[in-house]
Order: structure tokens, then C-alpha cells, then sequence
């Protein structure tokens, strides 16, 4: 053989490669158990780092080896500053004795330098190393000083290597506040990245949150960026649609520039009933935080009000128990507001408030804006047919004008597409589907009396704040699964169920009223013991079956 | 498991070194380093076969070859002298004569002059300099790194060694044959390559961007949205069209641009793909049109953001790497030898006589306009191509950074020729091309007023620093072996090296019928070297002094640990390399998704 080009075999190649593995396996156990035989030896010298960071450099996701690291250098820095004498230990660390002020920091800063330079080295080898980042942003912050805007390049480094990282991008966003970097160059910095390649949630995502800053739109509350800024931005996604109509990261930042204003929460009706239980319903979820309640114009005691779901913090419907024979005013504040948002006056059962001025009313300029999307949404479709977030996208902007009748049509036709190319997701455009026709229903107000919603086709109850005031509600031939809405009928006396979907009837063994309830058709209702159990134990509830 | 016996040119090697003769016999004699010759050179001494490489020229590449602004002077000065050096050879015929057995007759090398229409000019004046006084100021307040003083020819060859300027600039498709071969081969741990960083069209009077990736498509300002899904749907059903074919079947022989028309593509769409996505004339079929439009498509997403990768250092460095290989492989290479002639009996080349020496071999494989016209069977119609080199001092299109840019310009309707586009790339520091700075701009064209209609309206007097021109002609051939000599194409005009590197595989295969062309070159990390493989009794054996046990354990330690790095090394590339391959195919995905 002699004389003759050999090659391994890619078997030899392999048992070598498994040797190796092996080799380093037990490297890694024996250097790791000395570590910790260290650690509890209280062993925090320049050797501890030094072996440490032997591990780390390859696998930087060990954290307690991280920790190690923070503890030494802390009792470093904490030597340092008690006595002289106690830094013997540490003599491998500081080179001379009797350091003044300045130096001490100097050195200290010098150690965490030392640091920076195994992170950043950690995470050339793994770019998404928590413990990697954690240990930056702790060392950064007891540098004296430190220098953030370094670390904002070190970002530009990483991202440019991988624009999605996010623990980069956690990282930029902590660091160019550090620094105080202006968010017109972070806004810069998106359009780079977006224009390299625009799949980037991150990088669109970065642009909501820096726009509103930059663009504010200071004369109408509610909506974020200015209309000029915001034309643009939708231009801008427009050519990312356009161009590739299959990008969600796109389709998402198109949803929030076109998205409705942030709505503001208010109060939107007052259900008094005459066991002195009293329903308060807002627009949309609130926390117990932001409304006040005054009974005849006193705070009534905290655990007066309180919610109907155990589980849920925010929600639209709240409780204030009353005696019977009370039959207070009753005064609602919102948060950071002296005026009222709602009063209940002492003889009335019941008050609704004028939602339709206060929180739907779009601005011209969005509405404009809206039709002039719209038209482009709708070119894409013609061209691509087939294609799914386009017809969403126009779905968002629809639900902008509170399914208006002129806009119902349209909604179904694109949802009735989706449920058919989108088979994947059919029960989320089934439900979609359910909220429009449950919406055109029940119209903006809360009705009362006797409601006939049986046969829509409804999967669920999205406006449960609408039915309030109803005494009598047909739900009856429709696919509903869930009774979550239930608390939400104060004054309902009979609720047909029928031919629905339901299962889980536990809802139904806490009734606050009389309540004639037809189940026939449910699953439920092949049950009979359980019903059984549960009109046996609330004599309010009744059923027929 | 590869044999190749390479001790033995080793030591053949060291025996030429030592006396300065060559060995008597090779089974393959190539004459020229062309890019064919070295890639037939590699391929055959890659399978063992014995290999002597030669070049009368004392630079590798020949009509290939990649220049530094003296190595182009004199180059040039070669070019205009060249007719009258025929005489030289013939001048010892006797001597030569006695080398020559029975029924043997010499043949002398042909020198073809190729290379004809030569004109230069240097634009900077040296008066200039005191003109530009105030802008000097300005350029110096402006604290950029310009070069103040003019660029004279003193100052071009001064800075020389700054230049890489190509005789046969060529770029490679990122999933081309060039690329694939050097992947497949391994030659490519021999190149270095950049990126284009942008294509470019003539449109409207004007320099544009051609949106040829998702990214460009997405950001480009000239094109609408609508023209955006259009353009984005239409490549993406390129990439598969073959999944279409029943719907696209009649259409398939009429005229592409009728095809893009009927697609409803805009009309500065159907630019964008005619000129410089197909990169074909208008002329070309519907069927031809889809292919090209394919392969533009396919090599998108690989490497960089444009389907086209530049070599670093020139096109020149490509045969090298073949001549590297093939040396790594035993083959043994002579420069700037005067070759005597061919030696040649009954319809075989015997052999060749090199500075007074005879060497006999099996196979010839020679340059066409080498050839003596004795041994050529064929004589094809001559083609033209023309040639610039334009030195510039600013960009065809300025850009915030340096581009490397490519723009195909289109040929005139009237050209009968199926491959009537001009081939322009700009060239800068970046890749090695010239000093900071400056750009090389390099014109390929079948036409001879490519440079007054298309090229030098977009360049102002003041921008050009140097000029070359010349025109050059090429013969493509359709036989691949003649008895036992095959013939090398000159560099015909291409884009890639596609029929270069299919002329190369198809000599090697004739002249080793079924032997594979060019396998993977293995790693060096990957041979077994020394002792490693052959275990403790045969070394006992075979060394006459085995060293002591306990030395040679210490020996032994001594030369792991190095080596463990080493390994540990390998294995860090691997990953890198893993990583890459990771990457690209990602992009692979996502150009699929477009």
C-alpha cells in the first residue's frame, strides 16, 4: 500500500468523530464536577473563571456555570470595597494591594471587560444563548460606565448574522434605551433589515412600537400614527404583500396599521334586579382598577363589587350586591375621570348608555384610508385568488365599520371562501363567521323583551354584554358549545337551548333567577340524572326536555 | 479508496529539479493552460494518468488569463509583436531532426494570431493636474480616500500589483455547471468568489436595477405593486414550468415575448425578463425563453442576492486551480518552455519536442490556435468577439457602498445571431479588480459598435482613466478527438463556462472512455498519511531501525496533540460548514417559495 492516496472510510471518520465525543463528554464531567467541588469549597479565585469559562466556550447554555462566574466577580467587587486585608483571598485576581478609589473601579471594570469579551465570544458559537445574554446585561450593568452603544453594534452584528433572533432583539431593545439611541435611527435600522428581507415579525413589530413615538397623532385619542405616516407605512407593506402575498410577518403589521383604535373601555349599561343585585357592563374588559362605583354618592366597601368568573381579572361584566330594599343611586367613574360615565338613579331598574357616539364613530381620514387599502386588497385577490391573508385582511377592515349592512355580504362571501380553502382553520372562520351575523342581530344596543336567534348558525356568543336586558332569548338550532355567556342574562326567564351543542351544563347550577331552561337536542340533555342533580339543588332552575 | 500513485512523481519531480530534464514518456502531453487544457489536465491526472502540462507563455491561463496592469502591457506587447516571431523556432531544425525516428516528421507549433484591432488610450493628461487644483481642495476637505493625482500610465503601472484585469471576464451561475463542477470536484478549496451585488438594465435612457430577487422585487421604487405580484407570479410559475406543460404546450414554439404578453406581463416587465432575467433576444422561442428564465430563477437564493458569483482575483484563477489540482495529482508543469514541435507518424502524435528534449505520449491535448494546421481536421466558420476594458474612477450607477454589477445590454433587432446581447460587468476594489476606487468595466460583445451605441453613452470623459478595445476571433469545433490529439476551443462567447467545461468532459471521455471525471478530491485532512493505517508488525518490518518503545511513545503523544487540535478544528469547519449548507438551504426554500 504504499506509495498510495488514502482516504478514511466515512466509518473511520464516524468512530473517530464518536471518540471524540466521548473524549469530550468526560471532559466536560470531570471539569464540571471539579467546578462545583470548588464552588462548595468556596473556592472564588481566577481559577474558578478561568475553568469555567473553559466549559462555557463551548456550551454556553450551562447557567449555574454563569452564576459561578457573577458570584466571583461579586466578591470581587465586594472585597473591594470592605477592607484591604480580606482580599488575600483573591490575590490571583488583584495584582497590587491598597488600590485607591479609582483604580479599584478600573479594575473591577476591567474583570467585567474580561466578561463581554466570553460572551461575545459564547455566542459566536450559540447565537441564542440565554445565559450568554443574561450574563451581558448583567455585567453592562455594573460597568462604570457602561457602554451601551457598543452593545447596540455588537446587535447589529448579530442580527445581521440572523435577523430573527430574538434574544437579540430583546436585547437591542434594553440596550438601545441604555444608550438612548434615537428612535429615529432604531426606525432606520428596521427598514434595513426589512428591506434585506422583509420576513420579519421582529423587525415589523419594532416599527409599531417606535412609529407611535415618532409620528404621533396627538388630536384624535385612540389613533396611534399620524395619516401621513401611516399612508406610508401601508404602502410600504402593500409592496411586501404584493410581493410575496404567502408572508404572514407582513400580513400582521397590516392588521395593525389598518386595526381600529385602541378602544378605551366604557361603561356601557346598569341592570338593577330586584333581589338588589346589580350588573355592571362596560365595552370592553376592564380590571376593578379602572372604574369607581358610588352608592348614593359613597364608596361602598371594596368587596361590594366584584366579578362573576373567579378565573378572569378583566371583564366586561361586574357585580355590586345590594340589599333588596336598598335600591341605591348608583354612580360610575371610570379611571382618571370626575365626571360619571353612567348613572343609575335610584328608581330606575335599568340604564344604557349612548354607544354608538362615543366609541364606534371612525375618523374620516381612517375611513379614507380603509377604502383606499381596501381597493388594493381587492386587486390582490383578483390576482391571486387562492390566496388566504388578503381575504383576512379585508375581513379586519370590514370589522372596522362594525359589520355595517353594506359590508355583511361581502364579509360572508370571503369567509365562506376561507371555511372551504382553509379547511385547517374552518372553526376559527366559523366563528368569525357567527360574530358578523350575531353582530348584525343585535345591532349596537342591548335589546330587550323577547329575542329570537335561533338558526343563525352561531358557534358563540361574542357580544355577551348584549343581552343584558332580554327577558326572553331563543338560541335555539345553532352550533353553540359553550354557556359562558349565561351570567350575562340578568333578566332572561327562558332560555331555549335547543339542538345546540352543549356539553358541560355546570354553568347552569348557579342561576340568579327563575329560569325555565329547553336543553332538548344538546348532549346535555342525555343526561337526565345530571339535570336531575342540578334542578334539585337550585329550586330557581327548571328544565324541559 | 483512491490509488493514485503519487510517490512515484514525486521523486520524478525531484529528478527534474535536479537535472533539469523532464521523463521521457507521459501518457497525456496538453499544450496551453487554457481553461479546457487545465480542466482536462486535472481530470486526467486526478485518475492517476501520468500528465505534462505545458505553456510557452510564463503565465497560466493563456487567452484565459487574468492580468496585473504590467503583466497586461506586456501582454499586449506580445499581441501586436507576434507574427514576426515564427522565424525563432525554425532556427535549429538539425539538431531537432536527430531526435525524430524513422517516418517521423516534425510539426511546428501554429501561432494563430487571434488577437487583432488593438487600441488604447489613456485619458489622463498630466496638464490636468494643475487645472484641478481647486477640486482637489474640495476632495481633500472631503476626507474620502480619492486619489488626487491623474492616472497616468506611470501611475497605472506603479500600482500595478493592484489589478487583476481579465482577457475573458466571465461570471459564474450560482447553480451553473462551473459551480457545480468545482463543488464536485473539490477544486473549489482553490477559488474564492464574490457575489454580483446587483443587476442592472438599460431602460428608458437610464441605469436600473433589475428586481431579480425577493428582496429587490420588494423594495425596487419603479415598478408598481401590481407589477410586483405579476412579475413575483410569473417567476415563481418559471421555476416549475415544467408542472404546466399542458397548458402552455401550444405556445411553447412562439415567440417568448408574445408568451410574456399573453401572461399580461407590463411592458417594462417584459424588459426586465428579456434583457436580463432570460437574458435572451427577442427572437428566441417561448420554450428557449422558459429555460433561460429557469436558469437565471435556479441559481437565485445560493450565494448573495444575485444569481451570479465573480471569481476573486479575475476568471483567471479558474484554470489555475485546475492546473493545481492536476499538480497536487502528479502532474507536472512547465512554463515559459519553448516548445520545438510535434512529433507525428501515420495519423498519431508520437510525442513532443520541449527545449531540445523528446517526450513521448500517448495523448496531445492541445489549444486550437496552437495546433499545427497538419493535425486539424475541421475549419468552422470564424466568430468575433469583442472586447473592452474600461478603467473608471466612479461607479456606471453610484451607490452609497462599492458594486459589483452586471448589465446585459440588448442586441439590435437586425443581428441574425441567436446571442446578440453585449455582456457588461463593473468591477471594483472589492474584488480585487483595481485599486480603491476605481472600477474596471468589462464589455463583451459579438458586435463591433457595442462601445460607440451602447457603452459610451453611459460613461462621461471624465470618468475614464484607461480604454482598451480589441477584437478577437474563435472557431468552435465539433469533433473532440482526431486520432490521438484533441483540440481546445478558444474561449467562445459565454456567459458562464458551460460549453467550455462540456468540450473538456467530452475530451477526457474520449480519451479515457468510462473513467469518472473528476471525482472529489479528498481533504488533506482526509489522507492517510505515513504510518497511520499500517499496524505495529508491518512497521517493524518495514523500518530497518525501529525506534525504542518508550521514544516512541513520547513520539507519539507529541504528534496527537497537535494533530487532536487539528481534528477539533476539521470538526468546528464541518459545523461552520453545516451551518452554511443549513443557510443556503433556506434560501433555497425560500427562493422556492417565490
Amino acid at each position: 500500500m504504499h506509495g498510495r492516496l488514502k482516504v478514511k472510510t466515512t466509518a473511520q471518520q464516524a468512530a473517530e468523530r464518536r471518540a471524540d465525543k466521548n473524549q469530550k463528554a468526560q471532559a466536560y464531567q470531570t471539569a464540571m464536577t471539579a467546578i462545583l467541588d470548588r464552588r462548595d469549597a468556596g473556592c472564588r479565585d481566577a481559577v474558578q473563571l478561568k475553568m469555567t469559562a473553559g466549559i462555557l466556550m463551548s456550551n454556553p447554555d450551562v447557567t449555574v456555570l454563569w452564576n459561578i462566574r457573577k458570584d466571583v466577580l461579586q466578591a470581587h467587587s465586594a472585597c473591594n470595597r470592605s477592607e484591604p486585608s480580606e482580599k488575600a483571598d483573591l490575590a490571583d485576581l488583584t495584582t497590587s494591594t491598597g488600590l485607591s478609589q479609582d483604580e479599584t473601579v478600573s479594575e473591577f471594570n476591567a474583570m467585567l471587560q474580561k466578561e463581554l469579551d466570553l460572551t461575545r465570544q459564547c455566542l459566536m458559537t450559540n447565537p441564542k444563548s440565554y445565559g450568554a445574554w443574561f450574563h451581558r446585561t448583567w455585567c453592562l450593568a455594573r460597568m462604570q460606565p457602561p457602554d451601551w452603544s457598543q452593545e447596540v453594534r455588537l446587535c447589529d452584528q448579530f442580527l445581521a448574522l440572523d435577523d430573527r433572533n430574538f434574544h437579540c432583539w430583546d436585547y437591542r431593545r434594553h440596550a438601545v434605551k441604555q444608550a438612548g439611541v434615537k428612535p429615529e435611527a432604531e426606525l432606520a435600522c428596521t427598514q434595513m433589515l426589512i428591506d434585506k428581507n422583509f420576513s420579519n415579525y421582529s423587525a415589523w413589530h419594532y416599527r409599531s412600537k417606535l412609529l407611535p413615538i415618532l409620528y404621533p397623532n396627538p388630536g384624535q385619542s385612540g389613533i396611534s400614527i399620524n395619516p401621513e405616516r401611516r399612508a406610508l407605512e401601508i404602502e410600504m407593506v402593500r409592496n411586501a404583500a404584493f410581493t410575496d402575498p404567502e408572508d404572514s410577518s407582513a400580513w400582521f403589521y397590516h392588521a395593525w396599521l389598518i386595526g381600529p383604535p385602541s378602544k378605551i373601555s366604557t361603561a356601557m349599561a346598569i341592570n338593577r334586579r330586584k333581589d338588589g343585585q346589580i350588573a355592571l357592563i362596560f365595552s370592553t374588559p376592564v380590571v376593578k382598577s379602572q372604574f369607581r362605583v358610588l352608592l348614593n354618592g359613597a364608596a361602598g366597601s371594596p368587596d361590594q363589587v366584584c366579578g362573576t368568573r373567579r378565573e378572569v381579572v378583566s371583564d366586561s361584566l361586574w357585580m355590586i350586591s345590594t340589599e333588596p330594599s336598598e335600591s341605591p343611586r348608583v354612580e360610575v367613574y371610570m379611571e382618571h375621570s370626575d365626571d360619571p360615565s353612567l348613572v343609575l338613579e335610584a328608581h330606575q331598574p335599568r340604564v344604557e348608555a349612548d354607544i354608538r357616539a362615543s366609541t364606534t364613530e371612525l375618523h374620516p381620514d381612517m375611513i379614507a384610508a380603509l377604502k383606499e387599502d381596501r381597493k388594493f386588497t381587492e386587486e390582490l385577490i383578483e390576482i391571486e385568488p387562492e390566496a388566504i391573508w388578503p381575504r383576512l385582511a379585508i375581513l379586519k377592515a370590514l370589522s372596522n365599520f362594525k359589520f355595517q349592512k353594506e359590508c355583511l355580504a361581502e364579509s360572508l362571501k370571503h369567509l365562506n371562501f376561507l371555511i372551504h380553502a382553509d379547511p385547517q382553520r374552518k372553526h376559527y372562520f366559523l366563528d368569525l363567521k357567527s360574530d358578523i351575523v350575531l353582530m348584525q342581530k343585535l345591532d349596537e344596543h342591548c335589546p330587550k323583551g323577547c329575542v329570537d336567534l335561533s338558526g343563525l348558525g352561531l358557534t358563540r356568543i361574542a357580544f355577551p354584554e348584549r343581552l343584558l336586558f332580554i327577558d326572553d332569548l331563543n338560541l335555539s338550532n345553532n352550533h353553540l358549545k359553550s354557556l359562558t355567556f349565561l351570567p350575562y342574562l340578568q333578566n332572561c326567564s327562558k332560555l331555549n337551548l335547543e339542538d345546540n351543542q352543549i356539553d358541560d351544563i355546570r354553568q347552569l347550577s348557579n342561576p340568579r333567577q327563575d329560569m325555565v331552561v329547553l336543553l332538548k337536542g344538546n348532549k346535555a340533555a342525555d343526561n337526565p340524572s345530571k339535570l336531575e342533580e342540578i334542578g334539585q339543588n337550585n329550586s330557581n332552575i327548571s328544565f324541559l326536555t | 479508496m483512491q490509488n493514485v500513485s503519487y510517490n512515484y512523481y514525486s521523486l520524478k519531480k525531484l529528478e527534474i529539479m535536479a537535472n533539469g530534464e523532464l521523463p521521457k514518456e507521459f501518457e497525456v502531453i496538453v499544450i496551453g493552460t487554457g481553461l479546457e487544457e487545465s480542466i482536462v489536465a486535472a481530470a486526467c491526472a486526478r485518475n492517476g494518468h501520468s500528465v505534462l502540462h505545458l505553456d510557452s507563455n510564463d503565465f497560466y491561463g493563456d487567452q484565459w488569463a487574468s492580468f496585473t496592469f504590467e503583466g497586461l502591457q506586456k501582454w499586449l506587447d506580445g499581441s501586436r509583436a507576434k507574427s514576426d516571431e515564427k522565424e525563432d523556432s525554425q532556427a535549429e531544425p538539425k539538431v531537432l531532426k536527430d531526435l525524430l525516428e524513422n517516418g517521423e516528421t516534425l510539426l511546428p507549433l501554429d501561432h494563430e494570431k487571434t488577437v487583432t484591432k488593438i487600441s488604447e488610450d489613456f485619458h489622463a493628461k498630466e496638464v490636468k493636474e494643475t487645472l484641478k487644483s481647486d477640486e482637489e481642495e474640495e476632495e481633500r476637505k472631503s476626507d474620502t480616500p480619492v486619489v488626487v493625482e491623474p492616472w497616468t500610465k506611470a501611475k497605472l503601472l506603479a500600482n500595478s500589483r493592484h489589478f487583476n484585469l481579465d482577457l475573458t471576464p466571465r461570471l459564474l451561475f450560482s447553480k451553473g455547471s462551473m459551480v457545480e463542477l468545482l463543488i464536485s470536484s473539490n477544486v473549489s478549496r482553490y477559488t474564492e468568489f464574490k457575489s454580483v451585488t446587483r443587476v442592472l438594465t438599460h431602460l428608458n435612457g437610464k441605469l436600473e436595477h433589475v428586481p431579480s430577487s425577493r428582496a429587490d422585487v420588494f423594495s425596487t421604487k419603479h415598478i408598481s405593486v401590481i407589477e410586483k405580484r405579476l412579475l413575483m407570479k410569473y417567476l415563481t410559475f418559471c421555476l416549475n414550468y415544467q408542472e404546466h406543460l399542458d397548458k402552455i404546450e401550444p405556445d411553447l414554439q412562439r415567440p417568448y415575448e408574445e408568451f410574456l404578453k399573453k401572461e399580461k406581463l407590463t411592458p417594462t416587465l417584459i424588459h426586465f425578463i428579456m434583457n436580463s432575467i432570460a437574458m435572451v433576444p427577442k427572437s428566441v422561442n417561448c420554450e428557449e425563453g422558459l429555460k433561460s428564465t429557469q436558469k437565471f430563477l435556479a441559481s437565485l437564493g445560493r450565494f448573495g442576492f444575485t444569481p451570479f458569483l465573480w471569481p476573486m482575483y479575475g476568471t483567471g484563477e479558474l484554470p489555475q486551480a485546475f492546473c493545481r489540482l492536476s499538480a497536487v495529482f502528479g502532474g507536472t508543469y512547465f512554463l515559459s518552455r519553448p516548445i520545438d514541435g510535434i512529433i507525428y507518424k501515420e495519423n498519431q502524435v508520437q510525442g513532443v519536442i520541449v527545449d531540445g528534449q523528446r517526450i513521448n505520449c500517448s495523448y496531445l491535448v492541445i489549444a486550437r490556435k496552437l495546433c499545427p494546421q497538419a493535425l486539424r481536421t475541421e475549419s468552422n466558420e470564424k466568430q468575433t468577439v469583442f472586447r473592452d476594458i474600461h478603467l473608471l474612477k466612479s461607479s456606471i450607477l453610484t451607490s452609497e457602498k462599492e458594486e459589483l454589477s452586471f448589465l446585459t445590454l440588448p442586441g439590435s433587432e437586425e443581428t441574425e445571431d441567436g446571442q446578440s446581447q453585449s455582456y457588461v460587468m463593473e468591477v471594483g476594489h472589492g474584488a480585487s479588480a483595481c485599486p480603491r476606487g476605481m472600477y474596471s468595466l468589462q464589455v463583451n460583445s459579438l458586435k463591433s459598435d457595442t462601445f460607440e451605441t451602447m457603452v459610451q453613452p453611459l460613461l462621461t470623459q471624465d470618468q475614464l482613466i484607461y480604454s482598451l478595445r480589441w477584437k478577437r476571433t474563435y472557431e468552435t469545433l465539433k469533433k473532440t478527438l482526431n486520432g490521438n490529439v484533441a483540440l481546445c476551443h478558444d474561449p467562445v462567447f459565454e456567459l458562464d463556462f458551460d460549453e467550455a467545461i462540456a468540450h473538456a468532459r467530452n475530451m477526457f471521455d474520449a480519451i479515457f472512455p468510462g473513467e469518472d471525471f473528476l471525482p472529489r478530491a479528498p481533504e488533506p485532512e482526509e489522507i492517510i498519511l505515513g504510518d497511520e493505517s499500517i499496524t505495529a508488525e508491518e512497521e517493524v518490518a518495514h523500518d530497518e531501525n525501529p525506534p525504542k518503545p518508550e521514544e516512541r511513545t513520547s513520539t507519539e503523544v507529541k504528534s496527537q496533540d497537535p494533530k487532536k487540535s487539528e481534528k477539533e478544528k476539521v470538526e468546528d469547519d464541518q459545523k461552520e460548514e453545516s451551518m452554511l449548507t443549513e443557510q443556503s438551504a433556506a434560501n433555497e426554500n425560500e427562493a422556492q417559495d417565490q
